[in-house]
């Protein structure tokens, strides 16, 4: 058998049977060395061996056997790709108009622009993509009973650094950046804080700073947080 | 359906764009979805929109993470977290849904900011004019508005930090419609909370104070150009013993939040950063109180505002 020919039906017979564990010793040692060989051309046993876990994958994804892989950083390389176009977006305010609105329509913009409506789509495709997820995992996490707790558990902590110098001087301010930790505005953990030096530092009462940040959220700004944040540690009414 | 034939000619000026904006916030009636990326997170929500008897009445739903409802009748919020069963209850005075800021005073804007406004794009499939506002300072964040000419609608609201380097929320209508009929029942919440647990809101009940107090505390001249303050109020917080002084400083786009609480015990906390997507915090103490600062505003500016407090 040439590598050339194609294989007949009872080769694939042979094939299959092999993927199901259903040879007997006389039909597996005809496979080996002789359809898949012939069939790779090649005498090492190598590629026949690929070739028969490529038949395998394709037969398990027939089946639908194969965990579907899906690339949970998509929406995130999305939104960086689509940040990285957009810092060279924001340009100086010093070019006057026509110049600016002359740039709209040339051909580069234009091309800008089809990669923003691309990107655009990729993020719906995300967005719904994300929703999808987030539903089955709804789905999943309302047959945990201890779900609300689990949450808990799972928290991010208030990773918080401090300052290095109790006082800060006024002069000193203006000209430095301090340090900016990320933290979780609502979603509280009781871990402690630690400091620069790694020592412990005393419990900030966090749930001062999250009542802050709603009641700055609803007297001074206006930008509603309670929707794009947990509640996990909110006292009950009848604490 | 992109309009495609534009000019410059069609823009209009920053003054009429804002005017518009502000005037579709109480007017238009809509349905639609939009995204808010914010730190690492990115929410899809979807809304109803629309104005009742004079009653703003709004039904957010969340299409991603933990389900999430949130229902506004005037000044009455509902939130509704029904995988925990629980819903909390919280009047508001500035509530706005979608989480964007929309500038107003534009002889105060201009003061600290300057605006240009020189191109269109499209943003769900609406034509929007661009309106970008940069600091004149560090002290605060460029804004990157799209704002429907026909409608005044917003459609996308980008904050970038003091630099313009980086995007730290992106809010982005996907979709949207506008509604001429408004059936009541739309903003009604689904769910029966009669079963669920009740949280205590943690938007307090105040009381004002005046001004000269609230001047008296601050060192006026140490603050960055432009911030004035607001309000001045004395909060019952939940989670303090005593009642907690709240002073709001505004530049007309951008808000500071101070606030002073008592300390019951002397505890020798130094001073901390945090912060997260556009929201800053600085907290320091002194021999007799707590004070902290919070707002959408670069970190340097919560810290030199939380200096500027003699207390």
């Amino acid at each position: 058998m040439s590598s050339k020919e194609r294989l007949n039906d009872k080769d694939l017979e042979l094939i299959s049977a092999s993927l199901d564990q259903e040879l007997s010793e006389i039909e597996r040692r005809r496979l080996n060395n002789s359809i898949l060989l012939y069939e790779s051309g090649d005498d090492t046993g190598d590629e026949s061996h690929k070739k028969l876990q490529r038949y395998s994958l394709l037969r398990s994804i027939m089946k639908k056997e194969c965990d579907e892989v899906i690339d949970l950083n998509f929406s995130s390389r999305v939104m960086q790709s689509i940040h990285e176009q957009a810092d060279n977006e924001f340009e100086p305010l010093g070019l006057n108009d026509s110049e600016r609105y002359a740039g709209y329509n040339s051909q580069s913009n234009k091309k800008i622009n089809s990669i923003k409506q691309i990107a655009g789509l990729a993020i719906a495709v995300s967005v719904a993509t994300v929703s999808f997820l987030s539903f089955q995992q709804f789905a999943q996490t309302n047959l945990n009973t201890d779900q609300y707790s689990a949450s808990v558990n799972q928290t991010e902590s208030w990773d918080a650094k401090t300052l290095n110098s109790p006082t800060i001087d006024a002069a000193e301010v203006a000209n430095k950046i301090s340090p900016r930790v990320q933290f979780v505005p609502v979603q509280l953990s009781a871990k402690p804080i630690v400091g620069n030096a790694g020592e412990t530092q005393p419990q900030l009462p966090d749930q001062d700073i999250e009542a802050y940040i709603y009641n700055h959220s609803g007297y001074a700004s206006g930008r509603i947080i309670s929707p794009y944040s947990e509640i996990t540690r909110l006292k009950d009414s009848s604490d | 359906m992109f309009a495609v034939n534009i000019s410059a000619a069609d823009l209009l000026s920053e003054a009429v764009l804002l005017s518009s904006m502000k005037d579709a916030e109480n007017k238009l009636n809509y349905k639609g979805v939009f995204v808010f990326k914010h730190g690492n997170k990115l929410d899809a929500m979807s809304i109803i929109h629309g104005v009742v008897d004079d009653t703003p009445r709004e039904r957010l739903v969340s299409l991603n993470g933990s389900l999430r409802e949130v229902t506004r009748n005037g000044p009455q919020v509902k939130c509704v977290w029904p995988q925990q069963q629980i819903f909390s209850l919280a009047p508001s005075s500035t509530y706005k849904a979608v989480p964007t800021t929309i500038p107003t005073d534009l002889t105060r804007i201009k003061k600290v900011y300057s605006l240009q406004s020189s191109k269109f794009n499209h943003v769900a499939g609406k034509l929007c004019q661009v309106l970008k506002i940069k600091p004149a300072d560090e002290y605060r964040y460029a804004y990157e508005l799209c704002i429907q000419p026909s409608t005044g609608m917003l459609l996308r609201s980008r904050i970038w930090d003091e630099n313009k380097k980086r995007i730290l929320e992106d809010v982005m209508f996907t979709e949207i419609e506008y509604l001429q009929d408004l059936h009541t029942v739309s903003f009604d919440s689904v769910y029966d909370t009669s079963q669920y647990k009740s949280k205590k809101s943690f938007i307090s009940k105040s009381k004002s104070i005046n001004y000269d107090n609230a001047e008296e505390i601050l060192d006026l001249s140490s603050l960055p150009h432009g911030f004035e303050i607001e309000s001045a109020s004395q909060r019952a917080i939940n989670t303090n013993h005593s009642p907690v002084r709240h002073i709001v400083l505004s530049d007309s786009i951008a808000s500071v939040s101070i606030f002073i609480s008592e300390l019951e015990h002397k505890v020798n906390l130094k001073p901390m950063l945090m912060g997260r997507g556009a929201i800053n915090v600085f907290t320091r103490t002194n021999d007799r109180y707590k004070i902290t600062v919070l707002g959408e505003v670069p970190s340097r500016t919560v810290e030199l505002i939380g200096d500027s407090v003699k207390l």
